[in-house]
């Protein structure tokens, strides 16, 4: 039977490619990445992000695992030439040194600690906590945002009270105090508390769009054969809403970045002797006169991160919501 | 329409109560008041103080009696006091007026020009202007503020302070300027290449000349902008508020009234002379109302039955924008003048106000410009690329509406599409935004005022987490808290009057 089967569709297709009208058949995903894959700015922002958090974890080494970077960013050493950057990517035939990495890419410090080195941990740091911010903050604004949009009632009246309530407290002034009282306990504690305080835009996202799904056909069949509700929620409405998630990700990492580096900055959020790009800008914002290069790197890389991150949530928006980029008629 | 404004406002009150709790449970939570105490060597002195802090802050009472006193005392008018005994209500004084200014300005700013740039983006959908447009929300959107406000610190404010010692442009300065104004103009009109580079050339050469003679004659030192300036450019916005409100047609009742209007400004101008030497912002608030009503009369009489809606706009507008070409040329005259004051250096990198300033209306009004434009700035640049990515998106969905189309096929000209169809429908959304980024640029004005060194509501926030002592955390949510609850308010029913929808829901 089924040889029959595959007979016949070989059949057809090879008569609609003789007549030139041959489809092929790509499923969901398939084009979804296609229509990334053509954003050049996502694409690019993939390169960049990727290649900053390979630098960042494999230069300096992450945890027990060593990295290929002979310094770390405790040492203090003897400064070389006031501590100067030994990058250099101008090349020979114009008159410079040619590409170079040198003694100290980054320059040192005042005390001569290796800026590499510093700023790759810092990186490793914000890098970490925007994750961990990012993957915590989508969870529970899609469960609060499923449950409010999908039940209705005194669920739905008492969750988005309670987003209020998280919305009507500044997101600094909310941050700042949860790092102060439980950021001490090392940065994975701290990812997880700004997590808890920054997940209010996605709650709101999901549930306007779960609203809208509940009240589709395949909502109704499925509770007609009697499906449980979280059933219904996790294998019927929360799939549809996968590219709002996904999106939603990508936005709470970028805005991770800025609020962790804005808190160490104030010195509320990173505590010494561990640091992160904004505790270094904070450390070195007055040596912007004397050692710019101590205030251009850390900040470098915070731009390069969301930057990054934010083509990439820009191209995965239009991948998998095409209409919005619509040309006008 | 009341039953529903009612029901928003029990509960915006309700939550706000909900979030003090919250607010207030972390604040007492968050350091230790007595720690500073508690080093003193051991012994009576160190008793006495830890008995006198425990007294000042009921830290003998359990959390809930606290946070009840503290509402008792709010709602009485009474913010407590500190650790240290000093009243909270006296430093809150001294501190919110330099945040909100620096708030309010940065939000209205943004909102405006972001709107703006967002629709002109949107109009011109994947031409230059809208890439660059948005490659550079892009850019803004990701940068941290407090990295900004340093390198404006450094490089805007020192060097523009070491330049004005000496105001000439370069050539190439010029030509740079000249080019983006020109490829800008470019830009934005329709029409084929041709005249599309007539457009560039225009604007390029005029640039170059008029920066050029600025430049020689030293104007940068000694600006303003003389009757002469202001009338031309009175006229211009004349011309340019009718062919918004009503399309260019220069014998329209709409043209006469607008130009009616700019006249009588340009006429104000010269006979108001002595009161503009030194006023102050009563008599200022107070010509603008006066302007606006005899802009009012003149679009009413002039405008007739069939154009009066228009021409009240285009009358009210030019009159408005005439009285702010004055006030910015006073501004501008007195600046010579100030800069003497600052010993040459007018642009300030540090507090929200030189101490102890003694000046006309005129120089104070410079003096608080100086020192707030970089935070602004530095602040500004955030919320602006959200303002214009949203009004472009916003308003690229609305023009691919139905009705959009309707109205351009009983062919409407496309100005009439834009301002009356699609303008109006697009900004419905914007409103919600303007709720949500208050708080982002609350937030935000810590970071700026800690760059800048002032000492207002950031300040005391801070010094408040670091000294575990809720009452000027209190203070600052009361404040921040409170403004982004009344801005959602104040969105949701502005939602609720533009949207019958919502009323309903």
């Amino acid at each position: 039977m089924s040889d029959v089967d595959t007979t016949r569709t070989r059949a057809q297709a090879a008569t609609d490619a003789a007549q030139g009208m041959g489809v092929e058949a790509r499923s969901q995903a398939q084009l979804v990445l296609r229509r990334f894959l053509r954003h050049k700015g996502a694409v690019a922002g993939l390169i960049g992000l990727g290649a900053i958090v390979v630098l960042a974890m494999s230069s300096i080494g992450f945890g027990p695992i060593p990295g290929w970077w002979p310094k770390d960013f405790a040492t203090t050493g003897t400064l070389v030439n006031e501590g100067r950057p030994t990058l250099s990517v101008w090349p020979s035939f114009l008159g410079g040194p040619g590409f170079q990495i040198g003694e100290h890419p980054f320059g040192q410090d005042n005390v001569g600690r290796d800026y590499f080195a510093l700023t790759m941990r810092g990186a490793q740091v914000s890098l970490i906590i925007a994750f961990i911010v990012g993957i915590v903050a989508t969870f529970v604004g899609t469960v609060i945002g499923a449950v409010a949009g999908y039940f209705r009632g005194k669920a739905e009246a008492s969750l988005m009270r309670l987003t209020d309530v998280v919305i009507t407290i500044p997101t600094l002034l909310f941050a700042g105090l949860v790092a102060v009282m439980w950021g001490q306990q090392g940065i994975v504690v701290l990812g997880l508390v700004l997590g808890l305080v920054t997940w209010t835009p996605t709650a709101r996202l999901i549930r306007g769009e779960v609203l809208s799904i509940r009240e589709k056909e395949f909502v109704t069949a499925a509770r007609s054969f009697g499906a449980s509700s979280v059933r219904i929620i996790t294998k019927h409405v929360l799939p549809n809403t996968v590219g709002i998630i996904i999106v939603s990700v990508t936005l709470a990492i970028a805005t991770a970045i800025i609020l962790e580096s804005a808190l160490s900055f104030l010195g509320l959020g990173v505590q010494p002797p561990d640091t992160s790009l904004g505790r270094i800008i904070s450390d070195y914002q007055n040596a912007l006169t004397v050692r710019p290069w101590l205030f251009y790197w850390p900040g470098l890389f915070i731009i390069g991160i969301v930057l990054s991150v934010n083509f990439i949530g820009d191209g995965l928006r239009d991948a998998f919501d095409p209409r919005q980029n619509r040309v006008r008629d | 329409m009341l039953a529903f404004i009612a029901r928003r406002l029990v509960v915006s009150v309700l939550v706000f109560l909900a979030a003090t709790v919250v607010v207030f449970l972390m604040a007492v939570n968050v350091g230790d008041p007595l720690a500073e105490a508690r080093q003193l060597p051991s012994g009576p002195a160190q008793e006495s103080a830890i008995a006198e802090i425990t007294e000042r802050m009921n830290l003998d009472e359990p959390v809930y009696i606290r946070y009840f006193l503290w509402l008792g005392g709010v709602l009485t008018g009474d913010l407590g006091v500190t650790a240290t005994g000093h009243s909270v209500n006296a430093m809150l004084e001294n501190a919110v007026g330099a945040t909100l200014q620096l708030v309010l300005g940065a939000t209205v700013l943004s909102i405006v020009i972001g709107i703006s740039i967002g629709v002109i983006s949107a109009l011109r959908q994947y031409s230059g202007l809208d890439l660059s447009v948005t490659f550079a929300a892009f850019l803004f959107y990701s940068l941290p503020v407090f990295w900004v406000g340093t390198l404006l610190k450094q490089f805007v404010a020192i060097d523009l302070n070491n330049w004005l010692a000496d105001p000439t442009l370069a050539l190439w300065v010029i030509g740079l300027v000249a080019l983006f104004v020109a490829l800008f103009c470019a830009s934005l009109v329709v029409g084929d290449r041709r005249t599309r580079l007539t457009t560039f050339a225009v604007g390029f050469l005029g640039m170059v000349a008029l920066l050029w003679a600025l430049s020689e004659t030293g104007w940068f030192a000694d600006p303003g902008l003389g009757v002469f300036v202001i009338a031309v450019t009175a006229i211009a916005g004349a011309v340019g508020f009718t062919t918004l409100f009503s399309g260019l047609d220069w014998n329209s009742p709409v043209m006469r009234a607008a130009m009616t209007a700019a006249v009588a400004g340009i006429v104000c101008a010269l006979v108001l002379d002595p009161v503009l030497a030194d006023p102050n912002l009563a008599t200022i608030g107070l010509l603008a109302l006066i302007t606006a009503a005899v802009c009012f009369a003149f679009g009413w009489v002039i405008g007739g039955e069939l154009y009066r809606r228009s021409a009240i706009q285009a009358a009210m507008w030019t009159g408005l924008f005439t009285g702010a070409l004055i006030f910015v040329d006073r501004m501008l005259q007195s600046f010579a003048s100030y800069s003497e004051m600052k010993g040459g250096r007018p642009v300030s990198t540090i507090g929200a106000g030189t101490p102890n300033f003694e000046g006309t209306f005129w120089q104070s009004g410079l003096d608080s410009v100086g020192h707030l434009a970089l935070p602004t700035l530095a602040l500004m640049l955030i919320s602006l690329a959200t303002y214009t990515r949203y009004t472009r998106a916003s308003m690229l969905e609305v023009m691919n509406q139905d009705y959009v189309r309707t109205a351009r096929a009983k062919g409407l000209p496309e100005r009439a599409v834009v301002t009356r169809h699609s303008l109006r429908n697009g900004l419905i959304p914007i409103t919600t935004l303007t709720a949500y980024d208050i708080g982002t640029v609350m937030g935000g004005a810590v970071v700026t005022e800690t760059v800048f060194g002032w000492r207002a509501m950031g300040r005391m926030l801070l010094d408040g987490i670091q000294n575990g002592d809720p009452g000027p955390i209190m203070a600052f949510f009361l404040v921040a808290g409170g403004a982004i609850v009344v801005f959602n308010m104040i969105a949701d029913i502005t939602y609720g009057f533009l949207d019958p929808r919502i009323r309903q829901a």
